[in-house]
């Protein structure tokens, strides 16, 4: 009746968690315990000699060379990490990436592209609290890039901007104020809230310039300056500028947010309530006025 | 003589200006005792010499003075670690684990060095393995993460992907030509 027993221990096993490096025991001679050997078997001063530092166990402080002028304190100061706490951060996410998250359907490129469409894919993050100011759009695969697509970042290089339009797309960089981008990157954890959308604010003064350049196709810069400069970036890097005033997709291509907005389709002051499917605007006129300015 | 006197007023304004400075740093009631300073003459500056290196107060504040650059493990308030400032005054952190430093001497005595020395000088170097584990554990987890500064003048150092043991991404696809 041997097999009884197999049987029974098989359906005990059924029944008990699956094996994994949790329940398992170790293997046999794995953990070694430490001992304190008495005589030959490491006994004596048990390995840590006569006299000195080993025997009296007096651990030297990170960096101290007894008595030579240290490593750390050797070499003249240089100034590194000058104002650092100011400087803004633009984790980079690449042409490449882009043109997977739209052949992949992470991203919907029928619509305008923003911040928030690449958070929802889940496959980028951003901390606001570690000053982080958005997408920096990297020239990586832009020899390859193929989507015609209309998005905003936060900050590209002129190269990016180029084979971004080369391949019938448009693009904006756009600033987020940190309160703008907590609402931004979980937008459901946002609304929950049931605070208004704030306003977005205007960029600080360092990166106002930027901004309101037509050739890094700032959102403060005239719309007519901007198509001027699609043409000179496109006699620069020699291609044909695709002409987006005939394409189909025309409203999609120049659909731009307002500079105090911050969600596509949502304004500033109104309060999306999820559970009923409602949005609540402001009524009173001090507040339209607020929102509005 | 006349001459020697010109040349010593501004030294005496110049201490002057130094023990009223002292003064306010340190809090130490302490009152500079040169008086009519522009109208002191070269005799005078032995009499009206600042007493305040001799001061015993100043003194004892100079000789207690312990220089806190070693790393905290636990600090007081919260018990958290801290960086030791002087290393992130002194060396710079590479994404991938490296560090950078400057080189000793590379102001000093600058009229002796041959130029190709003084080019040497200016150039910043890496720390070995052994330097940067050390100074990893010198400073905080803040300091390890990567930054995505743009227009990082370090910005093509952070990567070492044109080494096929230390490159991240995979090597493009190139196919065989016909």
């Amino acid at each position: 009746m041997g097999s009884s027993a197999a049987d029974k221990a098989l359906n005990l096993l059924r029944y008990l968690p699956r094996v994994c490096l949790a329940n398992i025991r170790d293997n046999p001679g794995a953990v070694k315990k430490s001992r304190r050997g008495r005589g030959q078997h490491g006994g004596d001063y048990h390995g840590d000699g006569n006299k000195g530092s080993g025997q009296r166990q007096n651990f030297m402080r990170l960096g101290y060379e007894t008595g030579n002028n240290p490593f750390y304190l050797r070499f003249p100061w240089e100034p590194y990490y000058k104002g650092h706490h100011l400087r803004r951060q633009y984790p980079p996410l690449s042409l490449e990436q882009l043109q997977l998250f739209v052949e992949t359907n992470r991203v919907d490129a029928s619509k305008p592209i923003d911040l928030v469409s690449i958070m929802n894919t889940g496959l980028y993050q951003i901390f606001p609290d570690k000053h982080q100011f958005g997408v920096h759009l990297t020239d990586e695969g832009a020899d390859l890039f193929k989507c015609k697509v209309n998005i905003e970042v936060q900050w590209a290089s002129e190269l990016v901007i180029a084979s971004v339009e080369k391949a019938g797309g448009t693009i904006t960089t756009a600033y987020y104020d940190q309160h703008s981008l907590q609402a931004m990157i979980n937008t459901k954890k946002f609304f929950e809230r049931g605070i208004p959308i704030p306003r977005r604010m205007m960029p600080p003064p360092d990166a106002i310039e930027y901004y309101s350049d037509p050739c890094k196709r700032g959102y403060l810069a005239d719309p007519e300056e901007i198509s001027k400069e699609r043409l000179v970036l496109s006699q620069k890097y020699g291609y044909v500028l695709p002409n987006i005033e005939k394409d189909k997709d025309y409203t999609l291509l120049t659909e731009r947010k307002d500079p105090r907005q911050i969600f596509h389709g949502l304004h500033p002051g109104w309060v999306v309530n999820l559970k009923d499917k409602t949005i609540l605007k402001p009524q009173n006129e001090d507040l339209k006025e607020y929102y509005a300015s | 003589m006349l001459g020697r006197l010109m040349l010593f007023r501004p030294i005496v304004v110049n201490i002057a200006k130094q023990t009223l400075k002292n003064v306010q740093l340190s809090n130490v009631i302490v009152k500079p005792q040169v008086k009519n300073f522009s109208f002191s003459t070269a005799g005078n500056i032995t009499l009206n010499q600042p007493k305040l290196l001799s001061n015993p107060r100043i003194q004892s504040l100079a000789n207690n003075i312990i220089p806190a650059r070693t790393v905290t493990k636990y600090s007081y308030r919260k018990g958290k670690r801290k960086s030791v400032k002087t290393v992130l005054q002194r060396f710079y952190r590479l994404a991938w684990g490296g560090w950078i430093r400057t080189k000793c001497g590379r102001n000093k005595r600058l009229w002796k060095k041959s130029s190709a020395r003084k080019r040497r000088l200016r150039q910043h170097v890496f720390c070995n393995a052994t330097q940067s584990t050390l100074l990893d554990k010198m400073v905080g987890s803040y300091w390890r993460t990567p930054k995505y500064y743009v227009d990082d003048p370090y910005e093509p150092y952070h990567v070492r992907d044109e080494f096929s043991i230390t490159s991240k991404k995979p090597r493009p696809y190139f196919p065989p030509e016909k």
